[in-house]
């Protein structure tokens, strides 16, 4: 092997000029990999609305801003605590509740759609779920008896979005007869969802709160047997929110009948009577809220041409799965296993 | 043997060297870009049937499903155990005990959660999403 | 090949020196608690400095040697099988890059101890049938570079302070 050897003098001639090179290179390789480093994937997980929450985001580091947003919600939406949600629960007839300003936007987006489906969804029926033992401090999956067809009756009486209302200017909400009770357990997941994407757009990857899903990034979803542990359809979205309600998410048997915690407009867990009533709706559209009440909404309604006309109305689409059968109703991506 | 008549190059030419050449620098360079990149895929988490338990929001179990085992969870006075390939909470102090009715979950997607004691377990893996599992 | 006799009287010499800087090293506490084989790897310090001054033939038999007796001596002979693996391995490495002299000694240091960590893995994860070994892998090869540059430093400190008339053997 050749050993050049090089004076002082060529030596320093060389050196600088390289070593000058040298130092932007290193310079540039730091200063992206920082950036890349910064960059990178964050997934933020948690416990929230009963449930757990998982955020995949790019971008910045956002993880305090989303938790302080999150909880905010979950303690506004809590039907137990002193959030806005339990203030209303636990205020007297015509007394004005101010609740904030996210709250009022999901309260309003609920009546708005208990009213386009004729309350199919209906935010008011927590005097029924308690009755049914539904309550989160009751719930135990199982019971000891089932409300009478009296207590129900009474108990609708205080159901009803007819008695509240809501106050745009001053954002409260004023309950007109006392024991009305609000619930927005069957949009809160799903608010949040859409709230989280709000905050932070394109940056999105995937949100997921209790199995409410935003999906902005290209994703395989699986749709839950209702009674199995298998799947029985996939689809893969990008850009679109999937929210499933079913009859064995809560419910426990009393005399071999299954009583779950979709209430009816009749006052009675939903389907129960009917001869195949639908045990899961998984609903796919662009808002993860309308998702999630609407889901409700499709187990209410069944497979009708009323859910038709409801899904249109909001750009979604269903998949309604009954013990005997299964359907698609509407443009829904889902393909059957 | 050929390395002998190098001794005396050797010498010779360490004793001149400088503290680090021309040739370090790149070799340097190319070891940190190599090390980032290693440091990337070293973070992030792999793909696999995965158990993770969460409590009020923290992470503080996280294990595969392949080994049998039974774990205390911290923070609270619930147990994990993990058998066959699926996970199931086998103890815990919760006045309705809902989370312990929902049984072994073995699947991707799967959760059991304590609500009163802020449990989540989830298995992930597969890098796909379910909908509708068990609340 | 010149095998002189004072080539060998200094191999041995080395030799010594790094056994003993060996067993020092293996009283000392274990940098990684989970990977109980990683030492600061004074010893190699003095293989780089045979490599230069002896030749790599002698280096490499100063590392086999004292990578089969600094367990013994310490009581550990399955250590013997992670010290072969790892230093042997990496004082050929050493030998080639200071015989291509494009490389600078503390640099050399560091590509030695990433190569002798790799191969302490690499057996640790046959020993026990599993690939889990490697996810310690990125504080191992940090704290590998690091020793290798304070190793390789140390060397080309000796290798300049030490009057040339010494060295030629």
């Amino acid at each position: 092997m050749l050993y050049r050897r090089t004076t002082p003098r060529t030596r320093k001639r060389i050196t600088a000029p390289v070593a000058a090179i040298l130092s932007v290179i290193i310079a540039v390789t730091v200063a992206a990999t920082c950036v890349a480093c910064n960059t990178r994937d964050h997934v933020l997980t948690g416990t929230a609305f009963g449930s757990y929450y998982s955020i995949e985001y790019t971008g910045e580091d956002r993880d305090e801003q989303l938790k302080t947003l999150i909880s905010e919600l979950n303690d506004d939406f809590d039907v137990t605590g002193s959030g806005d949600i339990a203030t209303i629960n636990a205020a007297s007839a015509n007394t004005p509740v101010t609740v904030s300003d996210l709250t009022f936007k999901a309260l309003s987006l609920a009546f708005g759609i208990a009213a386009d489906s004729d309350s199919a969804f209906d935010p008011t029926v927590y005097p029924l779920t308690e009755l049914w033992g539904f309550a989160p401090e009751d719930y135990t999956g199982t019971a000891t008896s089932v409300p009478s067809d009296e207590q129900i009756s009474l108990t609708l009486e205080s159901v009803g979005t007819d008695l509240f209302v809501l106050n745009e200017a001053d954002k409260t909400v004023t309950k007109l007869k006392d024991g009305a009770e609000l619930d927005v357990g069957g949009i809160g997941k799903g608010f949040a969802a859409d709230t989280v994407k709000e905050v932070l757009g394109d940056d999105a990857t995937a949100i997921d709160f209790g199995a409410t899903l935003y999906l902005t990034d290209e994703a395989k979803v699986y749709i839950q047997n209702p009674r199995s542990n298998d799947f029985v359809a996939s689809a893969t979205v990008s850009d679109l929110s999937v929210a499933t309600s079913g009859d064995y998410q809560r419910y426990y048997f009393f005399d071999g009948v299954r009583y779950h915690h979709v209430i009816g407009r009749d006052g009675y867990p939903a389907g129960i009577f009917d001869g195949d009533p639908v045990v899961s709706a998984t609903i796919t559209s662009p808002s993860a809220a309308v998702s999630d009440a609407l889901s409700t909404a499709a187990m209410v309604l069944g497979n009708t041409d009323t859910l038709k006309a409801l899904l249109d109305k909001y750009d979604a689409a269903a998949v309604l799965i009954t013990e005997s059968g299964r359907y698609v109703v509407g443009d829904s991506p889902f393909v059957f296993e | 043997m050929r390395f002998a008549s190098h001794t005396e190059k050797n010498i010779t030419h360490y004793k001149k060297a400088p503290f680090l050449g021309v040739w370090d620098f790149v070799l340097l360079l190319a070891l940190i870009f190599a090390a980032t990149v290693a440091l990337k895929y070293y973070i992030e988490p792999e793909t696999g049937s995965v158990c993770t338990v969460y409590v009020d929001g923290e992470k503080v179990i996280e294990t595969d499903l392949l080994t049998d085992s039974v774990t205390a969870i911290p923070g609270t006075h619930a147990v994990l155990t993990i058998k066959d390939g699926a996970a199931a909470i086998t103890e815990n102090d919760c006045p309705n005990k809902i989370c312990m009715k929902t049984g072994f979950v073995g699947r991707a997607g799967g959760t059991i959660v304590c609500a009163p004691n802020k449990i989540v377990v989830k298995i992930s893996g597969g890098g796909y999403f379910v909908t509708g599992v068990h609340k | 090949m010149k095998i002189s006799a004072k080539k060998i009287a200094v191999t041995a010499l080395l030799c010594a020196l790094s056994m003993m800087l060996g067993v020092v090293e293996s009283l000392l506490p274990p940098v990684i608690p989970a990977l109980p084989f990683v030492r600061i790897g004074l010893g190699n310090a003095v293989i780089g400095l045979a490599v230069i001054i002896l030749g790599a033939p002698y280096a490499i038999t100063i590392s086999v040697i004292k990578s089969v007796a600094v367990p013994l001596i310490v009581g550990n002979p399955i250590m013997a099988i992670y010290s072969l693996a790892g230093g042997v391995s990496s004082a050929v490495l050493t030998a080639i890059l200071i015989d291509i002299r494009k490389i600078s000694l503390p640099v050399t240091g560091i590509l030695s101890a990433t190569l002798h960590n790799l191969m302490q893995l690499t057996v640790a994860a046959l020993m026990t049938s599993t690939a889990e070994v490697f996810s310690l892998s990125v504080p191992l090869f940090l704290f590998g570079a690091i020793a290798g540059f304070g190793t390789g430093t140390v060397q080309y400190l000796l290798i300049k302070a030490l009057p040339e008339k010494a060295l030629r053997l």
